[in-house]
Order: C-alpha cells, then sequence, then structure tokens
C-alpha cells in the first residue's frame, strides 16, 4: 500500500534521513519506534511533504498505491493530504486552532474534500465522533478545544484526521500528551478502527511495549538510519542490531 | 467524560464582557452612537437640508427658544429674526416680537427620501416661516449649522469607518502573506511598505490628492480620499501583522491544517488572520481618529469635500480667520464634534486593549 524507497533528507548538507525503505501493507499497523532524534517525525511529514523548509528531500520515492508523491504538483499533493492521508499529533490542544469549535475544525477537512451538503457533513461528524467514542457528540461539535479533556480532544483530532475515510493514518506520538490509562484506551481505539475501517497506519512512537501490542512491523530508527525492520513478533523476540536490544532494555 | 461545560464561551466574548465595565468607555461609546444615529437620521432629525439658505441669516446666532409668554410656561416658540447694522457695520440681529412663532415637532419641511427609501417632508422639529431656527446659529451663507453638522457627520463619521475597512484589508492581507510565506515574498512585499512609510503622511496625502482630477464632484472626491487616507495607514499595519504571523505559521494548528490538505490562502485566512484579531481590534479604534483627522485636514485646507456638501472638516474652514472666530464663535462647533469624535474612539481602544490584551489582563479587567 504505502512503499518507501531510499528516501534522504538533509538539512544544510548533514543527512537526517539515510536511505530509509519500508513498506507496508494494507490494513497493517507499522510502527517507527526509535529514540528522541532519530528521524521518526521527519519521516512521517516526508510521506506527506511538509518538512520545514530548511529540510530537503534529496531522493527516494514514496509510493502510495503505486503513485510516487515526490513527484505530483502541489496541488495535487493538497488533494492528497487529508484526503489519502490523515495525520494524528502528539499535542492535540496544540493541533486545534483555540478560536474555532471542534465541529467547525472537523468540517473543514470534509468541506475541502468532499461536496457534500452542510446537513450530510453535520450528520457525518456526529457518526465520526460518535465512532471515535466521545459521549454526547451533539455538545462536542459546540466545544471549543479548551473546554474538552486532553483524551477526549485526542479522540477529536482521530475523528478529523478520519473524516473523509483516508487510506493511510500517521500517528505522530498519539499518546505521549495523555495519561497511562488513556493511553490504552486510545490504542484499543485505533485497533477498533483498523479492524472496522481497514485503516493502514504509521504508528510514530518511541515506546517499544506500546509498539509491540499495536503493531503488525516494527521499523527500529536510529540516527536517521533504519537498524532493524521486520515482522514484530520475530524482532521482539530475536532483535539482531544493538540498538533494538538497548532499547527493550529499556522496556 | 463529564467536564464539558454547559456555555461555549470564546475568549473574545469574555473580553466583551469586561469591556462593558468601564464607565467612561460606555460613555463614549453611547456618545458615539449617538452621533452616528446623528448622522443616519440627518434628514429627518436636521430642521433644513443642508443646502437650504438665507442670506438674511448670514452667521446668526443660535436662535433662542423661548418658554414663557406673558409671565406664564408656554409652549416652546420662537421669533423670526431679522438684521440692522451697528455703528462698526456689524450685523446684529433682532428679534420681531410681534410674531411668536411655536416650536413644532414632525413638521413638514424639505423634501427628502427617507434612507433612500421614500420621500416625505417630515422633519422631527422645526417652525413655520418667516422664522427661522438655528439652534448652533448660522453659517456664512446664512446655513443652518445644526442641520450642516448632522449631515457633515454622515462624511465625517464614514470615511474613517471605510478608511479603515479598505487599509486593514490591505495590511492584514499583505502582513499575512509576508509572514506566512516568509523568504523573498517577504522581502519584496516588506520594502514596498517601507516606501509607503518612509514618505511623510501628510505630504504623501497631498502628492495622492494632486493626482486626483479637479472635475470630480463631490462623491468622487470622497472616495479618492477615502482610497488616499487608506493608502497612508495600511503599511504600518501589515508590518506587525507580518511579525505576527511568522510566529503564528509555527503553530501546530497551522501544520494540521496543511496536513488536512487546506491551501495557503485557507490557512491565512482561517488559522493565522484570526489570531490577530485582538490587536487588530485595537488597531482599528486608535487609527479612525485619523482618517477623520486626515479628511478634516484636506477639507480645511480646501482639498477635500467641496461647498455646499458639508463635512466637519470643511466647515471648520470657516474658522481659520481669526475674525471670524471672535465675532461668531460657533463656527468652531464641528471642531467640538471632531474632538468628540476623535477622543471616543481613543477611550474605546483603550479601553479595548486594556480588555483584549493578555498582558493586562487582570490589572484594569
Amino acid at each position: 500500500m504505502l512503499k518507501i524507497e531510499k528516501l534522504n533528507v538533509e538539512v544544510a548538507d548533514r543527512a537526517l534521513i539515510k536511505d530509509v525503505s519500508f513498506e507496508i501493507g494494507q490494513g497493517q499497523i507499522s510502527a517507527l519506534v526509535g529514540g528522541s532524534g532519530s528521524g521518526k517525525t521527519t519521516i512521517g511529514l516526508s510521506i506527506l511533504r511538509l518538512l520545514n523548509p530548511a529540510l530537503r528531500i534529496i531522493s527516494g520515492k514514496v509510493l502510495l498505491s503505486g503513485q510516487d508523491l515526490m513527484g505530483l504538483s502541489e496541488n495535487e499533493m493538497r488533494e492528497v493530504r487529508g484526503k489519502d492521508i490523515g495525520m494524528v499529533f502528539q499535542e492535540p490542544l496544540n493541533a486545534f486552532n483555540p478560536l474555532f469549535t471542534l465541529g467547525f475544525q472537523i468540517d473543514e477537512v470534509l468541506r475541502f474534500h468532499t461536496q457534500l451538503s452542510k446537513a450530510v457533513r453535520e450528520k457525518r461528524i456526529l457518526e465520526l465522533l460518535d465512532m471515535v467514542g466521545l459521549p454526547e457528540p451533539r455538545r462536542v461539535i459546540k466545544s471549543y478545544p479548551h473546554q474538552l479533556s486532553g483524551g477526549m480532544r485526542q479522540r477529536a483530532m482521530i475523528a478529523q484526521a478520519i473524516a473523509v475515510r483516508p487510506k493511510l493514518l500517521i500517528a505522530d506520538e498519539p499518546t505521549s500528551s495523555l495519561d497511562v490509562t488513556l493511553q490504552a484506551t486510545i490504542m484499543e481505539l485505533f485497533k477498533k478502527l483498523q479492524k472496522d475501517l481497514g485503516l493502514t497506519m504509521i504508528l510514530i512512537t518511541h515506546d517499544l511495549p506500546m509498539a509491540q501490542h499495536m503493531a503488525d512491523e516494527l521499523v527500529v530508527l536510529s540516527e536517521g538510519k533504519v537498524v532493524e525492520q521486520g515482522d514484530c513478533m520475530s524482532v521482539m523476540n530475536a532483535p539482531q542490531s544493538e540498538y533494538t536490544k538497548i532499547l527493550m532494555d529499556c522496556m | 467524560m463529564k467536564n464539558i461545560t454547559h456555555r461555549s464561551t470564546s475568549p473574545t466574548v469574555e473580553a466583551w464582557r469586561n469591556f462593558f465595565k468601564a464607565r467612561w468607555a460606555v460613555v463614549c461609546l453611547f456618545i458615539l452612537l449617538s452621533f452616528y444615529a446623528g448622522a443616519l437620521f440627518a434628514d429627518f432629525i436636521s430642521p433644513y437640508a443642508y443646502d437650504n439658505e438665507d442670506r438674511n441669516l448670514s452667521y446668526a446666532p443660535a436662535t433662542k427658544i423661548h418658554f414663557i409668554s406673558k409671565g406664564m410656561p408656554a409652549w416652546p416658540y420662537i421669533y423670526p429674526v431679522s438684521f440692522t447694522f451697528d455703528q462698526v457695520h456689524k450685523r446684529v440681529y433682532v428679534e420681531d416680537k410681534t410674531q411668536a412663532m411655536p416650536l413644532k415637532f414632525f413638521h413638514s419641511g424639505d423634501e427628502y427620501k427617507f434612507l433612500g427609501l421614500f420621500k416625505t417632508k417630515l422633519h422631527l422639529f422645526g417652525v413655520k416661516e418667516p422664522a427661522r431656527i438655528y439652534l448652533f446659529g448660522g453659517d456664512s451663507r446664512g446655513r443652518d449649522m445644526f442641520s450642516r453638522i448632522l449631515f457633515g457627520g454622515r462624511i465625517s463619521l464614514t470615511i474613517g469607518l471605510i478608511g479603515v475597512a479598505i487599509s486593514f484589508t490591505l495590511g492584514l492581507l499583505v502582513g499575512g502573506i509576508a509572514g506566512y510565506f516568509g523568504g523573498r515574498v517577504d522581502s519584496i512585499l516588506m520594502r514596498v511598505c517601507e516606501m509607503f512609510m518612509l514618505v511623510p503622511g501628510f505630504y504623501l496625502m497631498l502628492a495622492l490628492r494632486s493626482a486626483v482630477p479637479n472635475n470630480f464632484n463631490s462623491w468622487q472626491i470622497y472616495f479618492s480620499i477615502v482610497v488616499i487616507l487608506s493608502f497612508i495607514g495600511w503599511a504600518g499595519l501589515a508590518r506587525i501583522i507580518r511579525g505576527m504571523s511568522i510566529s503564528l505559521r509555527e503553530r501546530d494548528y497551522v501544520l494540521a491544517a496543511k496536513t488536512m490538505g487546506l491551501s495557503d490562502f485557507q490557512i491565512i485566512v482561517r488559522h493565522i488572520l484570526p489570531h490577530t484579531v485582538s490587536y487588530s481590534i485595537v488597531a482599528i479604534m486608535l487609527s479612525i481618529p485619523g482618517y477623520i483627522l486626515g479628511e478634516a485636514a484636506l477639507s480645511l485646507i480646501g482639498l477635500g469635500i467641496q461647498d455646499p456638501l458639508p463635512s466637519w472638516g470643511n466647515m471648520l474652514s470657516d474658522a481659520m480667520a481669526i475674525a471670524h472666530v471672535q465675532l461668531h464663535p460657533w463656527v468652531l462647533i464641528p471642531g467640538v464634534f471632531i474632538f468628540l469624535t476623535v477622543m471616543c474612539f481613543n477611550v474605546i481602544g483603550d479601553r479595548l486593549r486594556d480588555c483584549l490584551d493578555p498582558m493586562m489582563r487582570g490589572e484594569k479587567c
């Protein structure tokens, strides 16, 4: 479904991502695991071509259902963002604009990517909020981000990310700002969405136990390089690289 | 899961509530609203049309309204006035005590179109000819100053609003685009802004005014003045908005909006500029007086609105000669209105800043 081939990203002549390649199959969850600065988020944003202007993609292909995203024009790329690929951020309080209601902001994706009428869109939003397990969707629609708890905000953001049923969901540390019990429920939600919607997902995390619990495939990154990748169980049972062993020792 | 609050209040709503806690600001808001209402309903409130003149009443003093007839309280009435010359050939107006003309409410006078909808002759108050009621006195051509101030408000009070609307749209867009894109776009736009800022405002105004053809009618002049004034105002705002959007573009929700596929323009308009609103509202309030004074300055030196159409500025040009101020001080009344308007906008702007600026919150609000 998604295939990344020899991706290289550099900033001011210093290589950040070195020849990263991996593949995700339809309906699978793949976890990018690594410490801070290992390039997990950079890879995530490279897929969407939304890197900070200082960072440049030197070479590489990002194939989504066989189509190379690197070859698309900026306008075509905007169609892909949100519609084919959705993204969930670490800190939902910052990722929502504090001046608008959640209903308005979820509606933004639908307005941009679909031709649905206002009434249909609203019905869709209510369904989405229900799907991600938010109680009283009608009230959530009219709430501002600061009026919800962290867990509810994260659910609302997931609803926003899957609003147009994207093929791929990139979740960048989706639970790092939440407490442990909430982390578990959000992870259950992702599992459920994967099952119900056939969602393909890239989970970016530094949390190896969570990756183990969630993912089908593991990609372990260190300093911009893939140090190990493969089936989740086999990597965890028999880690090949030193770095993976160090990460596992931290569990 | 039960912690959704029942009221959905945005931060701005809170600030508006606080605004009304300050008595001074509310008084000023009331004064301004009554000025605007006066300008809107000028045809109805004023007893005469702005160009209704009686040369026999040139610089006639304010009409005396009498409330007592033969020692008894009576319905207010006035006497017609006529002039004689005194020993230095100055006009002296005397009342003709034989004709008491009662003041009439909903009097039938000059015909006008009410709010441009239907023709009527109804005025709030008036008095039968030959008496004329001049609440603030008459001007050089014997026109009612009170009526002319109401009509003049239409120009002087709207020029600020329209001017601000134009220059803020321009300033917000240019600043937002420059800050959001950065790089070369930013450099070019900011150099253009600086070109406008480095010419002293008043001279730029005169230069642009001289580029306007002389055969324009009053309304064309009105709009060219608005455009000229807004041309001067937008650059400073654009620079400040640029600075704000440079910091706003780094916010997570801007990145989030990008991942949703929104276009740059949509992001600027929806996710960047709304965050400059609290600054902009204050800046708008504090910059409106500049437009009012700019129009007054142009009209005062005869380059603005042309007689007979009144504006507070061109009415005030009567007061340029010290002799007029000495003999008939009421020619300064338009100046009082300009002063009050400018002051009210400043007080309200100040108060809004206190309420909207988070640094100040908690101190005065």
